[in-house]
C-alpha cells in the first residue's frame, strides 16, 4: 500500500492550517515537465504536526484543500488521501467533507473529487471504504445524473474497478452497494457489455443510444486528433445521424437489435484512440489530462492508485492506447458497417430520404434522456397532480370530499407484481423499477430454494444505533453493512473554545433570517468564512432541526445530567449524528426518575460488577449476529 | 382434521364498488380468499388476482374494493357479510392530505420548487407525524396499517415509520413491548399475531413487510397503568431514536411517522393525569403534527383544546366493521403472539385448498424452530424494574418516599423460590456501552431489546434453568429483564 514514503510527504508540512494552494498549473501545462517531477525524491520523513487534534480545524483544512481539487490533479489527490490516512480518526469528517464537496461543486469538478474518494477508499481502505459505503450509492447516482456523457464513461470505468477494489479483491464497498450502484446507473449497458445480445431480450432505445454515444465520443476524438481525416469526419456525421434517427419515433425493436449488433462490431473494431499529442509511452500523461480531453479512455490513475509508480506502465490491455496509424485501417470496416446499418434502415423504411441522410448534422449531439431525468419528471408530475387535489385535513372535509385515491394507487400504476401485488407505473422508469423489483423476488426465491430443508428461526432485533442507520441505507435489513459497529469512544471532551469554534453553514436564502438560540434566546451571529466562502453561524450546533448555541446546548446538558459522561455522550451525538448507546440527550430532557439515592447507586455498581464477573461484556456484534447457520 | 373430509365449501361473492366483505374466524379454523375478478385490498394491501390468501388464528378482517370485484372464499368463517357503509373514503382523504405533506416536505428538503399556486402554509410543509388515539375497539391499529399501506403503494419510495406504544399489542414482537419499524412494502393481514407485518427471520421471504427491522424496548407489562413512569421514559426514548433516524436522511424523514397508541390513552377509566402525561410524552417526543381521534367526540374536543394551537386535530369515523372483542380474546391473541415469536405460523389450510399463501408467503417459510437450552443461573444477569405489585407513587402519603423506586433495577435471584421466573418471559437486552465512561445509572432502562427468551424449567438444586430461545445464539453473559408477561407452552 502506498504510504508517506511512497509518494512523498505532501508539501503541507510547514504551512500550517492556512494552506497555500499547490503550484498545480505547472503540472497541468506540460506532461514532460511533470514526468521529471515525478516520482519525487524519497521524502525526509516528517510527521504532519500541523493540527493538534482539533476536528474543526481539521475539517476546515480539509475542506479548503478539497476546494483546490478542480481538475484531475494527482498531487492534490495524493495529498488529500494521505491526510485522510494520517487522520483516520477523523474519518467521519473526511467522508462528510468529500460527500458535501461532490454534492456542492458544479458537474465538471465532480469527477476529480470522485477520484479522491476512490483513492482514499482503495488505498487506506479501512475505515474509509466502510464509511463511504453508506453514502456512495446515492452520491454516485446523483452525480451520474448530472455529468456529461464523457464523465459518465469515466465513472463507469471507475465503478468497474470497484468490483475488485478491496485489498481482498472483492467489492470495494461491499457487494450490496456495488450492485445497487450498478443497477441504478447503467444496468443496461453493464449487462450488454458482459453478455452478447440476447435475442429474447428487449433492447431499449436508451441502451442503443448509450452505446452510440460512446462510439460518437471515440470518433469525435479521432477527428480532433487528426483534422484531415475526412473519413472519420464522415463517419462521425453518420453516427450522429443514426442517433437522431433512433431518437425519433418508429424504430422497431428488430432494427434496434440490428443496429446494436453492428455498432458493437464497429466499436470492437476500432480501439480507443490515443490521447492527442501525447507520446504513446507516456502513460503518466493520463494523470493530468484535462478532464475535457479523452473521452472513452479509462483514467489510468484508477488502476494505479495504491501501487508503486513502476506499475504505471502496465495498464489493462483494453485500455492500452494503440498507435494512431491504426485508425485509418480501422476506418474501412467502420464505413462498411455503417453503410450496412443505413441500408437496413432504408429497407425498413425508417430512413426518410437518401439525400437528407447525407446532410451534415450538427456536432452537438442531443443528450440522451437518462433514467434519473425521467424519474424526476415522473416525480414532478406526481407532485403537481397530487398537490392539485383538494384536500383539507379537517373532520368535516374528510367526510365530504370524494377520494381520489384509486386514481393514484391503481390507475396511475397499471403494472402489478404478480407475487406481492405492488404496482408500478407504465413509464420507462416505472418499468425499470419493476424489473428491479422482480429481480429482488427472483433472488429471494432462489435463496429460498437453496435453504430448503434447513429450519428457519427468528433473528435478534438490531440495536439502537444500527436501527437508526438502517434508514439511510436503502437495502433495509438485508445485508446491512453495519458501518456503525466500530465505536469510536475515545473522542475527547470538548473545551469551551472548541464548542465556540463549531459552526453551522447557513442554508442558502436564510442569510438574512434572524435565528435565535432556543435556550438563551439570543440571536445567532452570522459570519462569513473566507476559506469556505460560506455564511455560517458561529458557536452553533444543529439538533433536531433547531440551531442551538453550542455552548448553551452543552451547558443545558451538563446542568441536567450532572454526569460528565452524559455531556460527552451527547456531544458525540451531535457530532456524529448518533450515540453508541440508546441515550441521546436533548433539552428538553427525557423524564428523569426520582433522584438517585445511595441504595440505587449500590445497585448500579452491582450491575457493573455482575457484568465484570461474567467476563467482558458481550460485544454488539455477538448480540446481533444470528448464530444459527450450520 | 380427518383425511376423509370433503373439500371445504367455497362460494363466490360479488362486491360492488366501495363495499367490503367482512369475516371473522373461529379458533382453530383457517380460511382462504381468492380474488377472481377486479381489484381488492385488505386494509390497504392489494390482493393479486388468482392467488389464494389464507387466514388463521381467529383473524377478523375485511376485503375492500374501490372499483368492484368478485372473490371466492373457502372455509367456514363464524361471521361473514358485505357492508356498504365503510369509512374508507374519509381514510383515503386523510391519506391524500398526509401524502401532500410528504411531497411538500420532500420538496422542501430537496429545495425543489412547489407548483405555482401552492399554499405554502408552514404547518403543512412538514412530513406527517401522526398520532392515532381512540377508545378500545375503534380500529386504531387497522387505521395505522391502512395509512402506511397507502403510503408505500404510491410508488414514491416512501418508507414511513410505524411506531407502536401500545404494550397490550405485540406489533412486531410480543406483548409488553414498545417498538418502531420502517415499512417498506404493504403490510399483509392474515393473523392477529402479526398485526403490522412481521420482524425479520432467517427465512428469505417474498414480501418486504415480512422482514421488518424493528427497534424494540421492553416495558414488561400489558397494562399501561402498571408503571407509567417507565412507559413515559420508553416513549421518549423511542421518539428520540425515531428522530435521530430521521435526522440522518431527509428522504426517510419525508415519509413521516404513524404512532399507534393504547386504548387506555382514550379511556376515561384510567387516571386523567397519567393519560395526559403519556399523550403529551408522545406528542412531544415524536413531534406529532397530526392527531387523528377515532370516533370519540369528547376526546377530540379535549385534544383540540390541549394541542389545537400547534397540532392538526382531526376526528375520523370509526368503522362499523370493528368487532367488539372481549378480554379473553385479547388474552388469546397475546398467547398467539408469544407462540408466533418462537415458532412462527403453522397453518393448516382449509381442506381442498392447495397452494395457499399466508400473507403472500409460502407456508413452510413461516414455520420457525426455536432452540431450547439449559443455562446456569450465573450465565444471565436478570433484573426487574421496580418491585412487584407496587402502588404508584401518587398513591403514597404526601412526603412519603418509597424504599425502592418504580424505575430502579432490582436483581432477581433465580434460586429464590419467589423469583417468579418459571414461565416468565425475559427480554434479552442489547449490551451495555462498552466504554465505562459512557455508562450511567439506569442505563438498563434505555437499552433496546435483542430478543426474548422464555424460562421453561428451573432446577434450583443444580442451579440451572431451561430456556426457550428464538435462535441458537448464545445468551451467556447477557442481561435480561423480567416483566409480568408469562408464557405457557400449548
Amino acid at each position: 500500500m502506498y504510504a508517506a514514503n511512497m509518494y512523498g510527504q505532501p508539501p503541507f508540512g510547514g504551512h500550517g492550517p492556512a494552506f497555500h494552494p499547490p503550484p498545480v498549473n505547472n503540472y497541468y501545462a506540460s506532461s514532460s515537465q511533470y514526468q521529471q517531477y515525478m516520482p519525487p525524491p524519497p521524502p525526509v520523513h516528517q510527521p504532519p504536526t500541523l493540527f493538534h487534534v482539533d476536528p474543526n480545524e481539521f475539517r476546515k483544512h480539509y475542506v479548503a484543500n478539497l476546494a483546490e481539487l478542480t481538475f484531475n490533479s494527482r498531487t492534490i489527490i495524493q495529498e488529500l488521501s494521505l491526510l485522510a490516512q494520517n487522520y483516520s480518526r477523523y474519518a467521519d469528517i473526511v467522508v462528510s467533507s468529500v460527500e458535501s464537496h461532490i454534492r456542492r461543486v458544479p458537474p465538471p469538478f465532480k469527477l476529480p473529487a470522485f477520484y479522491l474518494l476512490d483513492a482514499i477508499s482503495k488505498n487506506v481502505y479501512d475505515p474509509y471504504a466502510r464509511r463511504f459505503a453508506s453514502v456512495v450509492t446515492q452520491l454516485f447516482l446523483d452525480t451520474y445524473s448530472q455529468v456529461d456523457a464523457q464523465t459518465r464513461t469515466k465513472m463507469d470505468e471507475m465503478l468497474l474497478t470497484w468490483r475488485t477494489g478491496s485489498p481482498a479483491r472483492t467489492e470495494l464497498f461491499g457487494s450490496v452497494t456495488q450492485l445497487a450502484i450498478e443497477r441504478g446507473v447503467h444496468a443496461q449497458t453493464i449487462r450488454t457489455r458482459q453478455t452478447p445480445i440476447d435475442h429474447g431480450q428487449q433492447i431499449s432505445k436508451r441502451q442503443v443510444l448509450d452505446e452510440l454515444q460512446v462510439a460518437i465520443n471515440q470518433k469525435d476524438l479521432e477527428v480532433r486528433s487528426n483534422l484531415y481525416d475526412e473519413d472519420a469526419k464522415r463517419k462521425l456525421g453518420v453516427l450522429h445521424q443514426l442517433q437522431t434517427l433512433i431518437q425519433g419515433p418508429g424504430v422497431s425493436p428488430e432494427d434496434l437489435r440490428q443496429i446494436l449488433g453492428q455498432l458493437r462490431d464497429l466499436v470492437k473494431g476500432s480501439a480507443p484512440p490515443p490521447p492527442p499529442r501525447a507520446p504513446s509511452t507516456n502513460v503518466h500523461g493520463a494523470w493530468q489530462q484535462p478532464v475535457q480531453y479523452p473521452p472513452a479512455q479509462p483514467p489510468h490513475y484508477l488502476r494505479q492508485t495504491g501501487y508503486p509508480s513502476s506499475s504505471f506502465t502496465t495498464p489493462q490491455p483494453h485500455s492500452q492506447p494503440i498507435a494512431s496509424t491504426s485508425t485509418s485501417e480501422a476506418a474501412v470496416p467502420d464505413a462498411e458497417n455503417i453503410a450496412r446499418i443505413l441500408d437496413s434502415l432504408k429497407n425498413a423504411g425508417v430512413l426518410p430520404a437518401p439525400d437528407q441522410a447525407q446532410a451534415p448534422e450538427p456536432l452537438s449531439a442531443p443528450k440522451p434522456v437518462s433514467d434519473v431525468d425521467t424519474s424526476k419528471i415522473t416525480a414532478r408530475e406526481y407532485k403537481s397532480d397530487l398537490l392539485g387535489q383538494v384536500s383539507r385535513l379537517t373532520s368535516a372535509d374528510i367526510l365530504r370530499t370524494k377520494p381520489s385515491l384509486a386514481n393514484f394507487v391503481y390507475n396511475r400504476l397499471p403494472s402489478q407484481c404478480k407475487q406481492c401485488g405492488l404496482r408500478f407505473a407504465d413509464t420507462a422508469y416505472g418499468k425499470k423499477k419493476m424489473e428491479q423489483h422482480l429481480d429482488m423476488h427472483f433472488k429471494q426465491n432462489r435463496q429460498g430454494s437453496q435453504n430448503i430443508g434447513r429450519g428457519h428461526c427468528r433473528t435478534w432485533f438490531v440495536g439502537v444505533e444500527d436501527w437508526i442507520r438502517t434508514g439511510s441505507n436503502e437495502d433495509k435489513g438485508k445485508a446491512r453493512a453495519n458501518p456503525s459497529l466500530v465505536t469510536s469512544a475515545n473522542a475527547p471532551v470538548k473545551s469551551e473554545k472548541e464548542l465556540r469554534s463549531q459552526f453551522v453553514v447557513v442554508p442558502a436564502g436564510d442569510e438574512a433570517k434572524n435565528v435565535s438560540c432556543p435556550i438563551c434566546k439570543e440571536s445567532m451571529k452570522t459570519e462569513f468564512l473566507e476559506d469556505d466562502e460560506e455564511w455560517v453561524w458561529r458557536n452553533a450546533v444543529v439538533k433536531d432541526d433547531k440551531i442551538y448555541h453550542a455552548t448553551c446546548h452543552a451547558e443545558a446538558l451538563s446542568s441536567t445530567s450532572g454526569i460528565a459522561a452524559r455531556l460527552r455522550n451527547d456531544i458525540l451525538a451531535s457530532s456524529r449524528g448518533a450515540t453508541p448507546d440508546a441515550f441521546t440527550l436533548t433539552p428538553p430532557r427525557k423524564s428523569e426518575s426520582p433522584s438517585p439515592d445511595p441504595a440505587q447507586q449500590g445497585i448500579k455498581r452491582k450491575v457493573e460488577s455482575t457484568d465484570d464477573g461474567t467476563g467482558t461484556p458481550p460485544t454488539k456484534k455477538q448480540a446481533l449476529s444470528p448464530l444459527v447457520d450450520s | 382434521m380427518a383425511d376423509s373430509v370433503p373439500p371445504a365449501p367455497s362460494k363466490e361473492w360479488v362486491l360492488d364498488a366501495e363495499t367490503e366483505y367482512r369475516f371473522e374466524l373461529d379458533p382453530d379454523t383457517s380460511f382462504a380468499i381468492k380474488l377472481v375478478r377486479g381489484r381488492a385490498e385488505i386494509f390497504g394491501a392489494e390482493l393479486v388476482q388468482g392467488k389464494k390468501y389464507l387466514f388463521a388464528l381467529e383473524c377478523k378482517a375485511a376485503v375492500y374494493t374501490w372499483q368492484g370485484c368478485t372473490i371466492e372464499v373457502t372455509g367456514q368463517p363464524s361471521t361473514e357479510y358485505v357492508s356498504e357503509e365503510t369509512p374508507m373514503a374519509p381514510y383515503a382523504n386523510v391519506h391524500t392530505a398526509l401524502e401532500q405533506m410528504r411531497v411538500r416536505a420532500l420538496s422542501k428538503a430537496r429545495g425543489s420548487p412547489l407548483p405555482p399556486g401552492e399554499n405554502a402554509d408552514s404547518k403543512f410543509l412538514e412530513a406527517p407525524r401522526v398520532l392515532i388515539l381512540g377508545p378500545e375497539n375503534s380500529g386504531k391499529t387497522t387505521i395505522c396499517k391502512i395509512l402506511a399501506n397507502y403510503a408505500v403503494r404510491t410508488g414514491q419510495g416512501w418508507t414511513p415509520v410505524l411506531a407502536n406504544v401500545d404494550p397490550t399489542e405485540g406489533a412486531w414482537a410480543i406483548p409488553g413491548t414498545l417498538s418502531a419499524a420502517a415499512i417498506p412494502g404493504p403490510i399483509q393481514t392474515y393473523s392477529p399475531a402479526n398485526p403490522l407485518g412481521s420482524a425479520a427471520t432467517t427465512a428469505p421471504l417474498a414480501l418486504a413487510s415480512h422482514s421488518l427491522v424493528p427497534l424494540v424496548s421492553w416495558y414488561g407489562h400489558t397494562d399501561t397503568k402498571r408503571n407509567p413512569l417507565l412507559l413515559d421514559r420508553l416513549v421518549r426514548n423511542l421518539g428520540e431514536n425515531v428522530n435521530d433516524r430521521f435526522d440522518l436522511s431527509p428522504e426517510v424523514k419525508a415519509s413521516g411517522l404513524i404512532v399507534d397508541t393504547p386504548s387506555s390513552f382514550a379511556s376515561s377509566s384510567s387516571p386523567t393525569d397519567h393519560r395526559q402525561k403519556l399523550i403529551k410524552a408522545c406528542v412531544n417526543s415524536f413531534r406529532i403534527n397530526v392527531i387523528l381521534v377515532v370516533g370519540h367526540e369528547k376526546l377530540n374536543v379535549e385534544m383540540q383544546r390541549a394541542y389545537g394551537s400547534y397540532v392538526t386535530v382531526v376526528k375520523i369515523p370509526k368503522s362499523g366493521g370493528v368487532v367488539e372483542i372481549d378480554s379473553s380474546y385479547r388474552e388469546r391473541v397475546q398467547r398467539y403472539q408469544l407462540h408466533t415469536y418462537m415458532y412462527g405460523h403453522a397453518v393448516q389450510p382449509p381442506a381442498g385448498v392447495t397452494g395457499g399463501t399466508l400473507g403472500g408467503e409460502t407456508l413452510s417459510d413461516l414455520v420457525l424452530s426455536p432452540s431450547s437450552t439449559v443455562i446456569k443461573f450465573g450465565d444471565l444477569s436478570i433484573y426487574q424494574i421496580g418491585t412487584e405489585n407496587m402502588a404508584p407513587s401518587s398513591a403514597l402519603p404526601i412526603n412519603a418516599h418509597r424504599q425502592v423506586s418504580e424505575m430502579q433495577p432490582v436483581p432477581v435471584n433465580p434460586a429464590s423460590p419467589g423469583s417468579g421466573l418459571l414461565g416468565s418471559v425475559l427480554a434479552l437486552l442489547s449490551p451495555f456501552n462498552p466504554d465505562e465512561n459512557e455508562r450511567y445509572d439506569e442505563e438498563i432502562l434505555d437499552l433496546s431489546v435483542a430478543g426474548f427468551i422464555y424460562v421453561t424449567h428451573i432446577d434450583v438444586k443444580q442451579r440451572k434453568m431451561t430456556i426457550l430461545s428464538p435462535n441458537q445464539g448464545s445468551v451467556v453473559g447477557k442481561t435480561a429483564l423480567i416483566g409480568s408477561v408469562e408464557y405457557q407452552d400449548q
